[in-house]
């Protein structure tokens, strides 16, 4: 069943005068619980694509269908209420309030969503046990290590119960050994809880992860590689 | 705005407070705190001097109401009916008619002279409606039989040595002492210093008084007056007591004292309230200045943070809400430290005051003023706040992230 349907995304950023094509037309399509890796050199426009596709950007052409919904359509205000309820963010660089102790930055989306304060704490608590900082609920953003503080980033993005799990390269700042934590935790989540989850990375270690790998390069889709059985249905169009 | 919009904006507030910089948090609180200082400290003064300058005008000059002659008169030709009339009058408290003529007072020891208007009073009448019997410094107050006797203010008495003196005196007269008094009419007559008063008031305190016996004699002023006074219960009832004595068929001119004393320093007040709302607007312009790079710099060093609130489904207006939570925070820090530091320094006055022409003067807060003071400060200090906040929060939000 499909989650995300992308047809022809185009963007187009102007650098001065000059406009640069990150993505020249791409179309992909990515299944309810996919653990899907989008991978490229440098400069190929993976996270370009990500960010079109978890609504932090607008595509300058093409369409994205989202659970259904034509993400397109809709207007700012729609667009944040639908990152609210439907989305969770992992960022290379964790990405989280620093004015916020572990536990409030788990809650924040979920207190947004209008939650009784107390449910929203046990939610996140939940969360945070899962990721294994169940007894670090009360420190603050600067007291963790980076290992730990992209384990909050995941916590948060799972906080909601989203429809997709959107990370930019959440390994880029660790050593191996919390990178491996980061990814078998999301492997974990995918795998027990269905989560769809789109990852952006460049490290070809992290592809026995993942179920099926979209390889960028130039702003095009290159090639695709169906990792597990039964998954990658999806097809460049 | 939905359920979560203004809670997660004061929940995003309160820990931005509570974890942010306390240095920078007690250093803008402090400036908004001297901003109010500053909004409200002359008019404090000018509240001081005015609330002073009207109390002696009641206890001194006019009491509550001052009678004056009619039109091209002179005098009131029948005043003493005219006492006995307003005696009876509901809510009059005390009436004294005056006598005042224009004399040259010299000092006898040392020949050194003023020219004075001398004013005469009946001691009695007198102690009901003005407090100069409170204020003798030397000597004693005036007797209702006394005729050789003068009362004179500490100013006009002065100091033998010359430089001590605020302004011309006769060389430093003590009780006892004698001087001599040129009437108008020609008559000079010696008189015994019997008291020196002492209000602190400057016109007040280089007059002089005898009594009326003593003026009906050498200027044969029986059943005459200049100008008649009229004490009630309140000042602030003077206006009511005015129309009062005017509706019992007083036809002389009925002035209440706050009409007789407005030309003279009315000038100068309506002078510093000018600069005080030059002063008061300059401080909104600081404040406002203020909250603005406090709330720019704020969300500069915030600004990849507004971007991942945005990112993660955090509405513009719950984030422009935060910041606004927090400049109201910091105002309502402010204006109460403002307050306390306004009410320190009032104290502090209360307790050493200064010295003006008409006396020592007691601040007074004027608290309707700074209730204005404190709307206009949250006023600019909001769109000041949301100003920086509604621009940073428009970025793109990948744009916000890069910081």
């Amino acid at each position: 069943m499909s989650m995300i349907e992308v047809s022809d995304l185009k963007k187009i950023y102007l650098l001065g005068k000059v406009e640069v094509a990150a993505l020249k037309g791409v179309s992909v399509r990515i299944d309810k619980g996919e653990f899907v890796g989008i991978m490229g050199p440098s400069g190929s426009g993976k996270s370009t694509l990500l960010h079109q596709l978890g609504l932090l950007d607008k595509p300058s052409e093409g369409h994205i269908l989202i659970d259904g919904t034509d993400v397109s359509q809709l207007d700012d205000e729609e667009r944040t209420r639908f990152r609210l309820l439907h989305l969770g963010y992992v960022f290379q660089d964790y990405a989280l309030v620093s004015e916020l102790n572990v536990m409030e930055n788990v809650a924040i989306p979920a207190i947004m969503q209008g939650r009784p304060l107390p449910e929203c704490y046990a939610a996140a608590a939940r969360v945070l046990e899962k990721v294994g900082l169940g007894k670090r609920l009360d420190h603050l953003v600067y007291e963790l290590s980076g290992g730990e503080q992209q384990r909050v980033s995941i916590a948060r993005a799972l906080v909601n119960t989203p429809s997709i799990v959107f990370a930019d390269e959440p390994c880029a700042n660790l050593d191996t050994e919390n990178s491996l934590t980061v990814l078998e935790l999301f492997r974990a989540v995918n795998r027990e809880l269905k989560q769809t989850i789109v990852m952006v990375s460049h490290e070809p270690w992290h592809m026995e992860y993942f179920d099926r790998i979209i390889f960028i390069r130039d702003g095009v889709l290159d090639m695709e590689r169906i990792q597990r059985e039964g998954m990658g249905t999806g097809s460049p169009r | 705005m939905h359920n979560g919009g203004y809670g997660v904006s004061l929940y995003l507030a309160v820990r931005a407070i509570k974890r942010g910089n306390r240095g920078t948090l007690a250093l803008t609180i402090l400036i908004i705190a001297l901003v109010v200082v500053l909004m409200n400290f002359l008019a404090m003064i000018i509240g001081g001097v005015v609330t002073l300058y009207n109390q002696q005008m009641v206890d001194f000059q006019y009491g509550h109401v001052a009678i004056e002659p009619k039109d091209k008169e002179t005098s009131i030709a029948n005043a003493n009916q005219l006492v006995r009339q307003l005696q009876r009058i509901p809510g009059v408290t005390g009436v004294t008619a005056h006598v005042s003529t224009g004399t040259t007072i010299t000092n006898t020891k040392n020949g050194k002279f003023q020219t004075k208007s001398l004013t005469a009073f009946d001691p009695v009448d007198e102690s009901e409606v003005t407090q100069y019997q409170r204020k003798i410094k030397e000597g004693d107050y005036l007797s209702k039989g006394d005729t050789d006797q003068i009362l004179i203010g500490s100013l006009l008495a002065g100091n033998e040595d010359e430089s001590q003196d605020k302004m011309p005196s006769l060389g430093g007269v003590k009780v006892g002492d004698r001087v001599t008094v040129a009437y108008s009419n020609g008559v000079v007559k010696n008189y015994r210093v019997k008291g020196i008063f002492e209000t602190d008031g400057v016109l007040i305190d280089s007059s002089a008084f005898i009594t009326r016996t003593e003026m009906d004699t050498v200027m044969h002023t029986e059943g005459t007056a200049t100008e008649i006074l009229v004490r009630g219960t309140l000042s602030d009832a003077a206006g009511t007591l005015k129309y009062t004595i005017m509706d019992y068929g007083v036809e002389e001119k009925v002035k209440t004292w706050n009409e007789k004393g407005k030309g003279i320093l009315g000038d100068a007040i309506a002078s510093f309230q000018l600069l005080n709302n030059i002063m008061t607007f300059v401080s909104l312009v600081v404040a406002s200045v203020v909250v603005f790079i406090v709330t720019y710099i704020n969300i500069i060093n915030r600004k990849k943070q507004i971007g991942i609130l945005k990112a993660i489904g955090i509405r513009k207006q719950v984030i422009v809400g935060s910041y606004l939570f927090q400049v109201l925070f910091l105002c309502t820090c402010g204006i109460i430290t403002g307050v306390l530091i306004l009410n320190l320094i009032s104290t502090g006055l209360s307790i050493n005051q200064l010295r003006f022409p008409m006396g020592y003067i007691t601040p007074v807060i004027d608290y309707s003023r700074l209730a204005m003071s404190i709307v206009l400060l949250y006023a600019v200090a909001v769109v000041s706040g949301y100003i920086p906040a509604r621009q940073a929060t428009n970025e793109e939000i990948l744009d916000a992230m890069r910081g």
